[in-house]
């Protein structure tokens, strides 16, 4: 008579352990896929835009204009780069940037343009609109140059702008590129930088 | 029965094989590292995710495109090195390091000169950011006094080869380039290029 019951008590004094380790699992489950990836809490804030639409980040206001890419790059003061020496391509962002708060330590001072597994930084060489000064409220005009190898006009880039050269913790305006409809010229000669017309 | 194996004499028959075969092996005698590689003027060397071509050693009278400035009068010569770097790592990385052994392009040294060159471009245009699978033609140039070198003269130079790391903690997914040693050995010919009418061209 005796042993029912001692069955029915072992059944239900499992229950209190086997509920237990499955809410613990689950529980661990639930918070593996709710963590963000390692690293995230230094993560850059996005702000997405297209070629011709203005957008915003902190103290950055800015519309890319035109992209353009060619063999050879000619800056305004006479300096040129590029041609059948270097096999090079020249990736060319026109853009119109202003600061919005405070014009101290206001310059463009990140550009990347990650094209696949490669990052590309805007070249320093020649005069172009990088690192250049920002006026508050008033937009300036210029040209920022990508220098690129050959075979790198393929695909999709993402441009990422902003003006610490460190973007942790901190604002980037992030814009696609469709590379394959970009035409290649053979030379462009850099416009200077100067306050926008128009 | 267990009387019967000669425990002591197979443990130290095994003892003795052991020593054998480690003298068979050279013994504790410490192994050659393998010998450092030469390469020659012209030759691409690949080291630290770099492609270095040197492609001459210049001893001038002048700095032309290298970023130093000799004393006139005390006739110091600028000893430059022309050298086509292409960084092979997927992000831009400057030319020069910080510290006094470099594992970038700064890093190439020249028997008998301690201190790091200048680095800068072949047509002095901006910084030496070296942009992915980008060929870039830099100069490095180091002043020497006007008897260290003449032309003709050979002189040997080191390429550098380090191990890429990546930072944790505070420096996380910082890269680094590590462990900095000599990649590769060059000997080669100084051309005087003595534009400075000085007595000193033949």
């Amino acid at each position: 008579m005796s042993a029912p019951v001692a069955a029915e008590r072992r059944w239900t004094a499992m229950i209190g352990p086997w509920s237990l380790t499955v809410a613990l699992l689950a529980g661990a489950w639930v918070l593996n896929t709710v963590a963000l990836p390692d690293g995230s809490s230094e993560a850059s804030f996005v702000t997405r835009t297209t070629i011709g639409e203005s957008a915003t980040t902190r103290n950055l206001e800015l519309t890319v204009t035109g992209v353009r890419a060619a063999r050879t790059l000619t800056d305004p003061q006479g300096w040129s780069a590029g041609g059948e020496k270097t096999q090079g391509t020249w990736l060319v962002i026109d853009l119109d940037a202003a600061a919005l708060q405070s014009q101290y330590a206001a310059s463009l001072g990140f550009a990347e343009l990650t094209i696949g597994d490669r990052t590309f930084g805007a070249t320093e060489r020649g005069e172009t609109f990088y690192r250049q000064r920002l006026v508050t409220g008033v937009p300036r005009s210029g040209s920022l140059a990508f220098e690129l190898p050959a075979d790198a006009l393929k695909g999709t880039a993402t441009l990422r702008l902003s003006i610490p050269a460190d973007v942790r913790y901190d604002g980037i305006i992030e814009l696609p590129i469709a590379l394959g409809d970009i035409p290649v010229e053979e030379s462009i000669v850099l416009s200077e930088t100067g306050w926008t017309r128009g | 029965m267990a009387g019967l194996i000669p425990t002591p004499w197979l443990l130290t028959a095994g003892g003795g094989v052991l020593l054998a075969a480690t003298a068979a092996f050279g013994g504790l005698e410490e192994v050659q590292p393998p010998p450092t590689p030469t390469v020659e003027a012209g030759e691409r060397y690949a080291g630290s995710d770099l492609q270095l071509t040197v492609q001459r050693v210049e001893l001038r009278a002048e700095r032309g495109n290298a970023d130093v400035f000799p004393d006139e009068e005390k006739r110091e010569r600028v000893l430059a090195v022309i050298v086509e770097a292409v960084n092979t790592f997927d992000e831009p990385r400057l030319a020069m390091a910080l510290g006094a052994i470099s594992p970038m392009v700064d890093g190439i040294r020249i028997d008998g000169i301690d201190a790091k060159p200048t680095v800068s471009r072949a047509d002095r245009s901006g910084g030496t950011m070296l942009q992915p699978d980008v060929p870039a033609q830099l100069v490095l140039a180091w002043i020497v006094g006007p008897d260290d070198l003449q032309d003709g003269d050979e002189v040997t130079l080191t390429l550098p080869d380090s191990t890429h790391r990546v930072g944790t903690n505070v420096q996380r997914g910082v890269d680094f380039w590590d462990d900095v040693v000599v990649g590769a050995r060059m000997t080669t010919t100084v051309h005087a290029v003595l534009a400075r009418d000085d007595g000193g061209a033949s």
